[in-house]
């Protein structure tokens, strides 16, 4: 990768913004499986044979790193990081990725935490009757939403800057 | 295609018949009995039959706990093998020949056994633990204890601070002897011998030395004798324990007939138990219930076959009292019906949504997955699961839905050009094209979602109009037809006209064709604001309140545009799968470079990559799907918390009853 040779600010600013988006929903995304873990293994040592339920709903929170990490994807793709041979980004339009990535951090990173909340109260849910399973993913995947969203906005942002 | 008709009959028989009737009630599974309330004319019947439930239930308890105990030594069943069949007769018959009670009271004994043997190992395990340190004091054990005049104190101490714990007691006589017996990483084991006049001021000196006490077993020896003697009961009781687990692998074998055996007991229960909610006089009695219209005749054309001596009259329900819900579609859409039980079931006046949820559904759900594929996969593995499996009613529902969704969304993901994530210039040219606009597409391809997502936006946001005002719609028919029509019309109507000439302005003023329509549209949007100001209102007592209240509805319309632009996340679902499946291709063959055995890695992490992708976004598909139904689309026309019908059947855990 020593071909990474840039004359300004630009392509920097790009992988920060690919940073900014990675690591907060991976923050938002690690405390929320966490919680939803830490719930979890609660139910699963009582009632061992829901361990499949319970493992799908600490999935749930996980989601927001994913997003995180795709948009991540997006920018080391189209600067061309990945390919070895790095576009030349002007600091304007570095400044443009890097901001086109906070949607995605931030919505991720909170409801990545709040998520794992919900999913943690639905392991409560599924400990009682495991017929609550579909409730406790709907009322998960709710907090997601917002995640998504801002996923949608952060990549069409990334789709639509000239580069 | 909707709820099925439910009505509430009283079946009244002669009681000598009442162990046959009860047999063919459970046999049919037609009928969800409700207990009888106390205060209606017939008395609940007196608990004659609560002993031989008690011992039904003991059984059943028993055949459980031997289920149990021997699950984990049996054969393991393969993923293969489907779960055990027998016919209605089989079961019957098994627990007459089966001798099941004989295999319980081995389980309990056995069962004693294990916990014995558990606890004598921990028990002589710990004593190991415990003494292994004064392994080497060389002195009956019989003979550590006090004498006239001197006092014998065994313990351990901190090795730091031993030695000024012997410094300190030798300065105070000379009449004190120290046996240093084991050293190990932290604690000093030693013996001390002192005259009994002593004692007060090295107790002293101990406890500042935090001198802890041992306390020996009783036992005839040396201490090493005692640890062998511990060792070899410790091994002993391994050896019953690996005698009784050989035991129990035998056992084990006739764990399904157990298991047959065990829903025997179960209907037994059952029924038992449902005798009870039955009203009885000295020669008749009585059962209420729920049961599907359409069920009745197949009832009593059953019990004709049995006796004469009933009836069955049709009862009005107990106020309150609200009937049991059945959803009720073609064979086509029962898969579906799963979707809607997650929510739970409509409420019994109200609409079953499922065929109005199925189309969405399986669209939405191939939209978000998009990889023609992934389509192919999830079809085929379905479609084995059904043929080679004996599934039970509710996963097999559920396998059938996303077999289908695996067909849509092969089709959805050729329309996308999803296959696997790769781009058209990875593939041969023999399957891509060059579209007009320049671009290179996969063959079948006509919208490119990374290049084009605005169009894709614009196709969910349309899907999600469509379904919303479907909803509305679907509540103003329902409404017209069971409550007042007036309220109907001017509560709902209003909205339906609303919301279709937005959609209606919007589709002119889109499409160029149409653009001399565009007044039109504004037209009618202005009209039904109008109608919505004056109609909205129209239930409050003072005409300020009327006018206020018809405005203030007007904020409706943010709420049915935050349930439309909710849609947008099947772009970002779709678009998601899209680039994970791109980013799997790319580190796939970024490691194909490693020489030698770069094509192996390369083959896991495309392979595995996939698979992860497939699995994380088929449930998000599946969840996100589901959300917009019962969040975005039941919330238009349904309440839902219908109670589920529940019928007095035969139900089973292990066995498969072959019809």
């Amino acid at each position: 990768m020593e071909e990474i040779v840039s004359t300004g600010w630009g392509l920097g600013l790009a992988l920060a913004g690919a940073g900014i988006a990675v690591g907060l929903g991976g923050i938002g995304s690690s405390i929320g499986v966490g919680l939803a873990g830490q719930a979890g293994a609660g139910v699963a040592t009582e009632q061992p044979e829901k361990f499949g339920k319970v493992l799908i709903l600490e999935a749930l929170p996980g989601t927001q790193g994913i997003y995180g990490f795709l948009i991540g994807f997006l920018i080391l793709l189209f600067t061309g990081v990945l390919t070895g041979e790095p576009k030349d980004i002007s600091t304007a339009q570095g400044l443009q990725l890097m901001f086109a990535c906070v949607p995605c951090g931030i919505a991720c990173l909170f409801s990545g935490i709040h998520q794992g909340k919900v999913s943690a109260a639905g392991m409560g849910m599924i400990a009682k009757d495991d017929s609550q399973m579909g409730k406790a993913m709907v009322l998960s995947a709710m907090v997601e939403t917002y995640a998504v969203l801002g996923f949608l906005v952060s990549a069409l942002l990334v789709f639509f800057i000239k580069l | 295609m909707a709820l099925a008709e439910m009505k509430k009959i009283q079946l009244l028989a002669v009681t000598q018949h009442k162990d046959k009737i009860l047999d063919i009630l459970q046999n049919t599974g037609a009928m969800d009995v409700t207990e009888i309330n106390e205060e209606s004319e017939v008395k609940p019947e007196s608990y004659k039959n609560l002993t031989k439930l008690q011992k039904t239930e003991l059984t059943y308890a028993n055949l459980e706990f031997a289920i149990n105990l021997l699950s984990d030594y049996g054969k393991k069943k393969g993923l293969f093998d489907g779960p055990i069949e027998a016919t209605l007769k089989e079961v019957i018959e098994k627990e007459k020949e089966f001798d099941y009670e004989s295999i319980i009271k081995e389980c309990t004994k056995i069962e004693e056994n294990l916990t014995k043997a558990k606890n004598n190992i921990t028990t002589h395990e710990n004593n190991i633990l415990l003494y292994e340190a004064w392994k080497k004091l060389d002195i009956d054990l019989q003979v550590i204890s006090d004498t006239d005049h001197a006092k014998v104190v065994i313990g351990s101490v901190k090795s730091t601070l031993f030695n000024s714990l012997i410094e300190k007691t030798h300065k105070i006589s000379d009449l004190i002897s120290s046996d240093k017996i084991h050293e190990d990483a932290t604690e000093t084991y030693l013996i001390l011998i002192f005259s009994k006049e002593l004692e007060e001021e090295i107790s002293k000196i101990l406890s500042e030395h935090k001198f802890s006490e041992a306390d020996f077993p009783k036992y005839n020896g040396k201490m090493s004798a005692y640890l062998a003697e511990q060792s070899e009961k410790v091994k002993d009781s391994k050896h019953i324990l690996t005698e009784t687990e050989k035991e129990l692998t035998k056992l084990a074998k006739s764990s399904d007939d157990l298991k047959i055996v065990h829903d025997y007991f179960q209907w037994q229960k059952e029924k038992l138990e449902t005798g009870r909610s039955f009203g009885e006089t000295d020669h008749t009695f009585v059962i209420q219930g729920w049961i599907a219209d359409a069920n009745i005749p197949l009832l009593e054309e059953r019990l004709e076959k049995e006796t004469k001596e009933f009836e069955i009259s049709k009862i009005k329900a107990e106020e309150g009292e609200h009937p049991p819900v059945v959803l009720k579609n073609s064979n086509f859409m029962t898969p579906f019906e799963a979707v809607t039980k997650v929510y739970g079931l409509p409420k019994y006046n109200e609409l079953d949504p499922t065929p109005f949820l199925a189309i969405f559904f399986i669209i939405y759900f191939a939209l978000c997955l998009t990889d023609a594929g992934y389509g192919i996969i999830m079809f085929v593995i379905m479609a084995l699961a059904l043929k080679k499996f004996k599934l039970p009613e509710g996963i097999r529902n559920m396998v059938r839905l996303l077999m289908y969704a695996g067909i849509v969304t092969f089709f959805m993901g050729a329309l996308f050009g999803g296959w696997f994530g790769l781009t058209p210039d990875q593939v041969p040219d023999a399957i891509t094209y060059t579209a007009d606009n320049g671009e290179k597409l996969f063959i079948f391809q006509k919208i490119n979602a990374i290049t084009n997502p605005i169009f894709v936006l614009i196709l969910s946001l349309a899907l999600g109009f469509i379904q919303v005002l479907l909803g509305v719609v679907m509540k103003l028919i329902h409404d017209f037809r069971h409550n007042d029509k007036k309220d109907a019309i001017l509560e709902t109507g209003t909205w339906v006209l609303m919301l279709s000439g937005i959609g209606f302005f919007i589709l002119a003023s889109a499409v160029p064709s149409l653009n001399s329509l565009a007044p039109v549209g504004k037209w009618w949007v202005l009209i039904a604001t109008g109608l919505l100001i004056l109609t909205q209102g129209r239930k409050s007592p003072s005409i300020i309140g009327k006018a206020a209240s018809g405005i203030l509805s007007l904020y409706g319309l943010v709420g049915y545009m935050g349930d439309i632009l909710s849609y947008s996340r099947l772009l970002a679902l779709g678009l998601a799968t899209a680039i994970i499946g791109l980013a799997v291709n790319t580190v796939a063959a970024l490691v194909g470079g490693i020489p030698y055995i770069g094509w192996l890695i390369m083959a896991v992490v495309f392979i595995g990559g996939h698979i992860f992708n497939l699995l994380i976004n088929s449930l998000g598909s599946f969840i996100h799907s589901g959300r917009l139904q019962f969040v975005e689309f039941f919330t238009k026309f349904m309440e839902g918390g219908g109670q589920a019908f529940k019928p007095f059947s035969k139900k089973t855990k292990y066995v498969y009853i072959k019809k």
